[in-house]
């Protein structure tokens, strides 16, 4: 019979092939600890074919997502960190930001975490105080390494406790991205700094409308940024300057909030969420539909290579009671568990200093927070396209700030968000909604 | 049927003790290959996670062991109980309607119609499409201004919905969503199962002057009760751990209003970084689908066909 | 009698026509989606049709990927499990469903109990487990643990149970032993059933991500989903490059699911009652 044949045929095969892969060496036999001469090196980090100089050969796994749709940004900076020296191997993983802390996660859980791992702000914090990175002060101290090549900030961001933890790599910053051609034909001035909050209303109250007359509002004059950024404007903030207990229920917080409240929803300058659940506000901002966005420098690229139809620029976001913004930055630390500290720390040094860091903005990947990569590199590969005023991002560092660094800070804004949603969509009032969350983010902090 | 056949067998011979001790071996036999890869690489891991449930573990310290202390957790966690009460909604909603849809849709396509491959595979390609376009696709479609449900029904005069962003809606949205994905995966098993019925059953029952619903009540759904059986509780098995669409398109939201079980576990063990605690979630779900599945599996041999 | 049977005809064929464009509308949307130049998937009416098309997202993931190379790496990891799932699922199955054994039905109460844990919780264990047997990084961590598929074999033994009991008594009678008649009797008519498992263990290995993403380290191992998941930008959604990319991973498996059509049918239809 046919069948009999062909299923013959098949089961020989997996039986075949089964026995084959089970057989097979596998790379990974050696335990992942110990020193070991370079022998799986990644096919991306080839670079020229010498031989490894006599002397002890070290490997370190360096896990990134910098700039993770573009390989060979980060590539290009185990390159020249290789060849600058050359008894280090290194064996780079690049992973998407939305998954690597899952990965991380699961493989320092098993016992099999990198030497070297990027992060963002926002997480530093929580991995930090559960112990799974290395503390980098000893380190920096005993190399005399000269800290201040970085913006003070940015170096800050990742201390806990006043103990360094991460190496910044990159920062950026929230401005307001404009559509100048809606401006032009409002007959509206572009923001300055001297905007306040009554000029964003009345600048965004002129240019939301509804061109096509059909009851639905088509162009809208501003979106919402992130919730934090209203309660820095505002003077206010998530939690108490120890970060011990809740801080939304101050008078600043909660006006601060329904300020935010009322930009949106009926005759607001600002989509509500129902607007925005499937063309979010970059994709209106790249159709023209969006007159102020605010948002950071990773606009930059993609807006230069997809909006044709009009010109944009940045300007400062305006001011509430105060100017705010938000500074957000990744970086690169080293994980307690490593076996190859000494290596691992002149990766660090490397990639986010001086030399690595100019590779990586040439990339174009973010900002450097090495001052004299910014002020260069940055600003003269910004040259020749918009934003015309790209001096703004360097400009608003002076009053950015982080969102809180608590370890808990996932969980606090996810306690936070679905009352404020309710607020937006009206079904609360603000006071309400931050009475509710404060109870939440309290007993989150009592643990 | 099975009686007469059985009532003509020769009597019980000593050939027959021997056999059955035979018979067992090659039943182990059978299932040797398969049941060790999934003692090795299922089980045991259950099992593992089930000590981890007694322990809090960061993942990215040791874990230090706490005893029920998770579980006692769940009772006093507010969000635990949102997410609980969530799940069950969206379960007894969407079970019923992925065994109930491609029932009747696996019946009509069985009919010698033409066009069947064309029509399997219409309905198999939402199963076979990855959860992120799935998911990025109907977050246009129940888009609230302009997305293609909310203009159909406007054309019929009907008002908007909030799809997504009415919390009173979005679990339901959920659903729809839900139901669609697995309709054309149902339909398949039992378009399978509909094969195995014997036509000439259909025939005899027409000469016996049976009406189509009475076929299908009473010859159909007992044939096929084998699949209905295995398609109820992998259905509610799927649906206290559903993940992907919550993950993709609503994040939990809004206002918490599509937070399901699989997704809550998933934000407590990678997120909050509380591993035992979601561990502790997901045997809390285990313990209530297994009494669920106990429950199912001491009254099958009362409905399912072969289980006799 | 046969104008009924046809207005019954054609109200079939109405209401399975409406399924069907139900189902295939996002298909539809994505399709066109990928065709589209990046800044205009929003401009105008959703079902605008790009004219010319642009190729320009399916250009990009050809280039910036490994394509060919991970495609292999998904096709052999996909058709390794597919073929071990059918072989041992349908072996368990069959003695679960009708062979007679002490312990039969606590064993199968097992398989039952590991469904019920959710992914997330397990993929740690399974992490450490593959770490201890050396097999982090490599295509069989992907490969040996899905054969051993709690949900295949009870896919197989559920079906199996339908089969009538006559057949085997008939078959014992002829001194048939188990496995004479696994491969005489029960495979052969248990084609559509081998086919459905066959399709879901293909495209569920194929279209997986997560597990994937976890134990792979190496560029050169990657399959496709998770080389697919390099082209999302991490600040935005990309439309057409999500679309674009979805697209191809499709349709191996339609093509697939196509060339499996005749197996769903039963060749040789089962009789019943005949002695």
């Amino acid at each position: 019979m046919k069948h009999k044949k062909m299923l013959i045929i098949l089961s020989a095969l997996m039986i075949l092939t089964l026995v084959l892969s089970a057989c097979a060496p596998s790379p990974n036999n050696a335990p992942a600890d110990g020193n070991q001469t370079g022998d799986v090196v990644e096919p991306d980090a080839d670079v020229g074919e010498e031989p490894a100089p006599s002397g002890e050969e070290t490997t370190i796994k360096v896990m990134s997502f910098f700039a993770y749709d573009n390989p060979e940004v980060e590539a290009g900076v185990v390159e020249a960190f290789e060849a600058a020296y050359p008894n280090i191997k290194v064996e780079l993983e690049m992973v998407p930001f939305s998954d690597i802390f899952t990965k991380y996660k699961t493989l320092v859980a098993g016992g099999e975490a990198p030497d070297v791992i990027s992060l963002n702000f926002e997480n530093t914090a929580q991995i930090a105080a559960l112990g799974a990175l290395e503390p980098l002060d000893d380190y920096i101290a005993s190399d005399g390494y000269d800290m201040s090549v970085y913006y003070d900030n940015t170096v800050e961001m990742y201390q806990m406790d006043g103990v360094q933890f991460a190496m910044p790599a990159t920062f950026s910053d929230v401005v307001l991205f404009i559509n100048k051609a809606l401006f032009d034909e409002a007959g509206l001035e572009y923001p300055t700094l001297d905007w306040g909050w009554d000029d964003l209303v009345s600048a965004g109250e002129a240019l939301t409308q509804d061109t096509d007359g059909d009851g639905v509002v088509d162009t809208f004059g501003y979106a919402l940024a992130w919730w934090p950024m209203y309660l820095f404007l505002n003077g206010a903030d998530v939690l108490t300057d120890d970060g011990s207990a809740c801080a939304l229920e101050t008078p600043a917080a909660i006006e601060g909030l329904q300020k935010m409240v009322d930009l949106q929803g009926e005759g607001g300058i600002a989509p509500s969420r129902g607007d925005l659940a499937a063309q979010s506000d970059w994709d209106m901002f790249m159709a023209g539909k969006l007159a102020m966005y605010p948002v950071g420098p990773w606009g930059v690229q993609p807006f230069n290579d997809n909006i044709t139809s009009f010109e944009w620029d940045i300007a400062h976001h305006p001011a509430g009671a105060q100017h705010a913004t938000f500074l957000f930055g990744n970086a690169y630390a080293m994980s307690a568990s490593s076996n190859n500290k000494a290596a691992a720390w002149e990766f660090l040094k490397f990639a986010t200093g001086p030399a690595g860091s100019q590779i990586r903005q040439e990339g174009k990947y973010e900002i450097s927070p090495v001052k004299e990569v910014a002020e260069s590199e940055f600003l003269s590969s910004l040259a020749g396209a918009p934003p015309e005023n790209a001096i703004v991002f360097m400009e608003a560092v002076d009053y950015a700030k982080n969102p809180p660094k608590s370890p808990y800070w996932s969980e606090i804004s996810d306690a936070v968000w679905p009352e404020l949603e309710l607020a937006l969509i009206g079904n609360i009032s603000v006071e309400e909604a931050l009475a509710n969350a404060c109870i939440s983010v309290n007993s989150i902090l009592e643990q | 049927m099975d009686k007469a056949l059985h009532q003509r067998l020769p009597a019980k011979s000593k050939r027959k003790n021997n056999y059955r001790w035979k018979e067992s071996i090659w039943g182990y036999i059978f299932i040797l290959p398969n049941f060790l890869l999934m003692l090795v690489f299922t089980l045991i891991p259950v099992i593992f996670a089930f000590g981890v449930s007694m322990t809090d573990w960061s993942l990215l310290s040791a874990p230090t062991f706490v005893g029920l202390d998770n579980y006692v957790r769940i009772f006093q966690d507010p969000v635990a109980k949102i997410t609980i009460k969530n799940t069950l909604v969206f379960t007894a909603m969407s079970v019923p309607l992925r065994i109930v849809l491609p029932l009747l849709l696996a019946v009509a396509l069985n009919q010698k119609i033409r066009g069947l491959p064309f029509y399997r595979t219409c309905y198999y390609l939402p199963v076979i499409s990855a959860s992120v376009a799935v998911s990025m696709v109907f977050l246009w479609i129940l888009d609230t201004n302009f997305g293609l449900l909310n203009r159909f029904l406007v054309i019929f005069g009907l008002d908007p919905v909030g799809w997504l962003t009415d919390p009173d809606v979005a679990l339901l949205s959920i659903v729809l969503v839900t139901v669609w994905r697995g309709l054309g995966f149902n339909m398949i098993i039992f378009l399978a199962a509909l094969q195995d019925v014997p036509e000439d059953l259909y025939a005899v029952a027409d000469i016996d002057g049976a009406n189509a619903i009475q076929k299908f009540f009473h010859l159909t759904i007992p044939l096929i009760s084998p699949a209905i059986f295995f398609l109820i509780i992998t259905g509610i098995i799927d649906s206290f751990q559903s993940f992907d669409l919550v993950y993709n398109m609503t994040n939990g939201g809004p206002a918490r209003s599509t937070l399901l079980l699989g997704y809550y576990i998933w934000r407590q063990a990678f997120d909050y970084l509380r591993m035992g605690y979601g561990a502790a979630l997901a045997y809390l779900l285990f313990f209530a689908i297994l009494l669920i599945t106990i429950l199912q599996w001491s009254v099958r041999k009362r409905w399912v066909f072969g289980e006799q | 009698m046969k104008r009924k049977k046809i207005f019954r005809k054609i109200l079939i064929h109405l209401l399975l026509l409406t399924g069907a464009m139900i189902m295939i509308v996002p298909f539809v949307w994505s399709l066109l989606t990928s065709f589209k130049p990046a800044g205009e998937v929003f401009t105008r009416s959703p079902f605008w049709i790009p004219w010319p098309p642009d190729f320009s997202s399916y250009e990009r993931i050809l280039e910036k990927l490994s394509f060919i190379k991970y495609a292999g790496n998904t096709l052999k990891i996909s058709a390794l499990v597919t073929l071990g799932q059918l072989a041992t699922c349908s072996l368990a199955g069959y003695a679960f469903a009708k062979i007679r054994f002490p312990g039969r039905e606590k064993l199968f109460l097992a398989y039952i109990a590991t469904l019920m844990i959710p992914g997330s919780v397990v993929m740690i264990p399974n992490f450490i487990v593959m770490r201890n047997l050396g097999w982090v990084d490599t295509h069989r961590a992907l490969i040996i643990p899905a054969i051993g598929s709690a949900y295949g074999t009870f896919m197989m033994r559920q079906f199996f149970l339908s089969f009538p009991d006559e057949l085997e008594d008939a078959a014992k009678l002829d001194g048939c032993s188990p496995p004479k008649f696994y491969w005489h009797i029960l495979l052969p008519n248990a084609q559509p059933i081998l086919a459905t498992l066959g399709v879901m263990a293909f495209q569920g290995t194929w279209n997986d991500f997560q597990w994937p993403l976890i134990i792979l380290n190496s560029e050169s191992k990657r399959t496709l989903q998770i080389g697919l998941s390099f082209l999302t930008s991490e600040f935005h959604t990309d439309w057409t490059i999500l679309m674009a990319g979805s697209i191809l991973t499709i349709l191996p498996i339609i093509v697939l699911f196509f060339l499996a059509q005749k197996y769903f049918v039963q060749s040789v239809k089962l009789t019943g009652l005949k002695g």
